[in-house]
């Protein structure tokens, strides 16, 4: 069921593509809950798996189906926890509902071997590309994050869906962490360019707690652990590890081409892709947002039971939303548009907001450049190397409603 | 109408929470002053920030009609006094006003050093003492230990001591009926020439400045024509009364009532505490003793955080002073911090109220230096000496002959196995040590004379810290006395942040450049490069740190799910920034500003 690239999807350019609408199926639970974590997840809770998947299901039957459906991401949590059957039966009701097949489903998998998915029968459910949590191909990296695999396991992971027909595979990494000097992270990324993996995610390890209502709060043991690690970070050592991820994985071929992505030739992420240049997306499931592609964003209840309950009583699953005024539209576009290594189209945010970027954000451009953060030419606004690992200091002067004297100079 | 030999005026003289507010609401309770059902807790403490810090900062006035045991009714005036050490004067009049006081203190804790020096003044003015022993229902309470402090320390004898809980009730029908019989109805000639204290005062829209009064001698009537003695304002009355608590308006004021007079004037300083108020056509030939002007102690510079509030905080000032006007003002720049006015205070209790109402009751976000005094500085080039109450001003050390500061007597008690610690802390803080007495076996009162700059330093934090919330502290000013003193600069990125600069010891000025350099290394956050902290004596650098750039700060991923929550963390980031001053290029919090206060906490 694999899709074949139309010829407008040149990647990173879905919103060329004026009709296309994303689908996220968020699978909230984990065997193991990491310590680190922010997302919406439970552990201990896998007998209800069955009955979540329904409650998907029912879910997408109510929701709308506007435009052509591009992608599906089934993100988590552990997705691949669901049995494949299950997979397959929600990706044919997305196919229903849509009445077309899409162009990339994608699904995230814990390498763990405990857990090891069906990786044929996930292939034949119609899942086209595979995101491995690998975090790291070290064992000290991976005790120290308490992650519960191997990087033995991680390897055969990585194989055996290579094996059952997967030929788009993506591997997440961790930097960051304890104990990792930029040594043993070198070692690492050259493990894991030698499993010829198509696309890398590299996320910092983040262990301050989020000061915000959707952060999960934290078990105790894991709040303590957090500050324990916290303590032992070292953002020069992250720093020169990002630097270092450019370089190796551009020497392999890789193109940088997000914040935190890097993708073989056309194997850029069409999913994230499409949040990145401010594309409709359904999203079902606990916790999941929606976004109409305009002014209106919403999400669903957080909590699993919360949302099984809603949805199984009939009722929304949505728990909140907000509608956002051309400020906060405008902003977005840009931390967005910066997110992407080729930067935020300077015609295309014309011809949405009806002014050069430029010019509206002028103050905060001119001492961007000035700190080294930002970079202009004809066609885009961009961040400067530099300006990727400072990209929220660069973003603060672009936030709706601030006083000219309130960013750093 | 109750005649003069039925009223009783007394105050309660009482430490932070030795519960002098719950009884005084008891006594409004038992006396039907007040519904029980209307009763909010601690009725007297009517501002917002009194009841959170337990304290009450204006005095207040109430009066109570008791129906005691001999059948007859009489009308108690309790006036409420400030229990703090900046606010001594204020407890001084509050107490002339008086012929009595309940000295309230704590079954655990005993007498702390405040109210000792409350009750000496109120024994110095011949007050009758009522003594107290308060939350007896507590676990901790130890009256017999407490009754022997009070013997021994204040010679007060033990069958005088009532024993109460005003948590639960206990001990205040005792309380009422000594006040009727040992309290001495109020002497007065109501005939004679009008003379009435002034002991507090409160600005109302609508009737102008109320003053609080006791009646000495004379009648207050109603619309007759005023004037207070010391700053000679005149005016007409527009209402007096008594407070039960609320305004009750009256006919007349006689020689030893208690009561208010609304003069509708327009600024508090007219109606100065201590001053009296006579009749403007038929004036007293003299005031009564002991006015004098209060005189700000510790001063701080007090900055809106962005510059365009500067007029909104220069009326915030000016309506707070309405209210309060013991704290002075006046505009000053800082190089770093732009507009904003020098205030001096009372004592630091005091600068932390103001400073507290001004950003509550106003909205204004404030920054504060750290507090000094006023240091008197004789120079070379010059025949008068200058008054420096902010370091920034001082002179280059070349032109400084010498530099003179305030000093205060200073008695701190505690529990006897602290002694080593107070000391060690008073010493470094340049104390010198006078005389230590034991009010009981386990507890002493130490007498030391030390600089005032030092005692504002965080002396009573640590203070407390040292002696695990035991020790509390009194001070009184003494005097101005030469010292080997120098100024310390800060700089941040080599610039110069007037508002850190401080005055200190010579022999000290290592230590603590040191430690402040230190504690601002900590506090102001890392920038987008590196920021040396330097401390330095004229252009000799005396201390260096370095704050290391950021070299990362970007979310790290950011899908669908995270859009609104990224902004929103983005926008407290923003927060944090704009609670910051810039200053060249770096930002630094407001926390830092008070650095020097905080040099002796753990990091």
């Amino acid at each position: 069921m694999k899709g074949i690239l139309p010829a407008w999807a040149r990647m990173g350019d879905v919103a060329a593509d004026p009709i296309t609408h994303h689908l996220y199926v968020h699978v909230p639970f984990c065997r193991l809950v990491c310590a680190y974590c922010d997302f919406a997840t439970v552990g201990g809770r896998a007998a209800d798996i069955p009955r979540y998947v329904e409650a998907l299901r029912a879910e997408l039957a109510r929701r709308p189906a506007p435009e052509r459906l591009e992608t599906i991401y089934f993100g988590g949590g552990t997705p691949s926890l669901v049995p494949a059957a299950e997979i397959a039966r929600l990706v044919e009701a997305a196919v229903d509902r849509w009445g077309a097949a899409p162009a990339e489903v994608t699904l995230e998998a814990n390498p763990s071997a405990r857990e090891a998915p069906d990786w044929f029968g996930l292939r034949a459910s119609g899942v086209s590309r595979v995101s491995l949590g690998l975090q790291s191909l070290r064992d000290p990296d991976l005790r120290a994050l308490a992650r519960g695999h191997t990087a033995e396991e991680a390897r055969r992971a990585f194989a055996a869906a290579r094996a059952a027909g997967f030929d788009n595979v993506s591997i997440d990494l961790i930097y960051g962490i304890p104990g990792q000097d930029v040594a043993a992270w070198r070692e690492g990324l050259r493990a894991v360019v030698g499993l010829e993996p198509d696309h890398v995610s590299l996320y910092a390890l983040q262990l301050a707690l989020a000061p915000d209502e959707w952060a999960a709060p934290p078990r105790p043991g894991a709040l303590r652990w957090r500050r324990r690690m916290e303590a032992l970070q070292d953002d020069g050592v992250a720093a020169a590890q990002y630097r270092l991820a450019e370089e190796l994985l551009g020497a392999a071929g890789f193109r940088h081409y997000e914040l935190s992505s890097w993708a073989r030739p056309g194997r850029e992420s069409r999913h994230n892709s499409a949040y990145w240049a401010r594309r409709p997306y359904t999203g079902i499931g606990a916790g999941a947002h929606s976004f109409d592609g305009a002014g209106r964003r919403w999400w669903n209840h957080r909590g699993l039971d919360a949302y099984l309950d809603a949805v199984e009583s009939g009722a929304s699953a949505r728990a909140g939303g907000e509608e956002l005024d051309e400020p906060t539209r405008a902003f977005e576009a840009v931390a967005l548009g910066l997110r992407r290594v080729d930067g935020l189209p300077r015609e295309r945010f014309r011809t949405e907001f009806g002014v050069d970027p430029l010019e509206r954000y002028a103050d905060a451009v001119r001492r961007g450049a000035a700190n080294g953060l930002l970079a202009v030419d004809e066609e885009a606004l961009r961040l400067t190397p530099r300006g990727r690992l400072l990209a929220s200091e660069a973003l603060l002067g672009f936030l709706p409603g601030v006083p000219a004297d309130a960013v750093p100079a | 109408m109750i005649p003069p030999e039925r009223i009783r005026n007394f105050s309660i003289v009482a430490h932070i929470d030795h519960g002098k507010s719950t009884l005084a609401d008891r006594l409004l309770e038992a006396t039907h002053t007040i519904d029980r059902r209307l009763m909010t807790s601690q009725v007297l403490d009517s501002m917002e920030l009194e009841r959170e810090k337990g304290i009450t900062i204006k005095a207040r006035a109430v009066r109570l009609h008791y129906d005691a045991t001999d059948g007859q009714v009489y009308a108690l005036n309790l006036i409420d006094t400030p229990g703090h050490v900046d606010f001594t004067y204020e407890v001084s009049r509050s107490l002339q006003a008086c012929e009595g006081a309940i000295l309230v203190v704590d079954a655990s804790q005993g007498i702390e050093a405040q109210t000792l020096a409350n009750v000496h003044l109120a024994m110095a003015q011949d007050l009758v003492i009522i003594p107290v022993i308060n939350k007896i229902d507590l676990p901790s309470a130890d009256p017999d230990l407490v009754i022997a402090e009070l013997e021994d320390t204040l010679a007060i004898p033990r069958e005088e001591v009532i024993l109460a809980s005003a948590k639960e009730g206990t001990g205040v029908s005792e309380i009422l009926e000594a006040i009727v019989s040992r309290v001495p109805p109020p002497r007065g000639d109501g005939a004679a020439p009008l003379q009435a204290l002034v002991f507090d005062s409160h600005y109302d829209a609508y009737k102008g400045v109320v003053a609080y009064v006791r009646v000495a001698n004379g009648t207050l009537h109603d619309h007759e024509r005023i004037r207070f003695m010391a700053t000679a304002a005149t005016s007409e009355i527009l209402e007096l009364g008594w407070f039960r608590p609320q305004p009750v308006p009256a006919r007349s004021l006689t020689a030893g009532e208690v009561g208010y007079v609304a003069s509708g004037l327009k600024s508090i300083a007219d109606a100065r505490v201590g001053d009296t108020l006579t009749d403007a056509d038929r004036p007293a030939p003299e005031p009564l003793p002991g006015y004098k002007q209060a005189l700000p102690l510790v001063f701080a510079g007090i900055y809106p955080m962005r510059g365009d509030e500067y007029p909104l905080l220069r009326d915030a000032l000016d309506k707070l002073h309405l209210n309060d006007a013991s704290f002075v003002y006046e505009p000053e720049s800082s190089v770093a911090l732009g507009f904003g006015f020098r205030c001096g205070f009372l004592g630091l209790l005091h600068m932390e109220i103001v400073q507290e109402r001004l950003e509550r009751e106003f909205d204004l976000d404030l920054i504060a230096s750290a507090p000094s005094v006023e240091y008197r500085v004789a120079t070379h080039h010059g025949d008068d000496e200058l008054v420096v109450d902010n370091p920034a001003q001082m002179p280059p050390p070349g032109e400084v002959e010498q530099i003179s500061e305030p000093w205060v007597a200073a008695q701190v008690i505690t529990p006897t196995d602290h002694i080593g610690a107070i000391m060690e802390l008073a010493t470094g803080r340049r104390a010198d040590f006078q005389t230590m007495e034991y009010l009981d076996p386990k507890r002493v009162n130490l007498h030391f004379e030390m600089p005032l700059g030092e005692l504002i330093i965080d002396f009573y934090d640590q203070l407390k810290s040292r002696s695990s919330g035991y020790a509390s502290l009194d001070y009184q000013y003494l005097g101005y006395r030469p010292g080997d003193l120098v100024k310390l600069d800060v700089l941040v990125n080599g610039e110069p942040v007037d508002a850190l600069s401080l005055i200190v010891h010579r022999s000290n000025a290592y230590r603590q450049g040191k430690a402040l350099v230190e504690k601002l290394k900590e506090l102001i956050p890392r920038q987008m490069f590196e920021v040396p902290v330097q401390a330095a004596i004229g252009s000799h650098i005396i201390s260096r740190e370095t704050i290391r750039a950021m070299r990362k700060n970007v979310l790290a991923k950011c899908y669908g799910g995270d859009v609104t929550r990224k902004r929103k963390l983005l926008e407290k980031q923003r927060e944090g920034k704009q609670r910051m001053k810039r200053i060249g290029s770096v930002e630094i919090p407001q926390e830092a500003f008070l650095a020097v206060l905080r040099v002796n906490e753990a990091s």
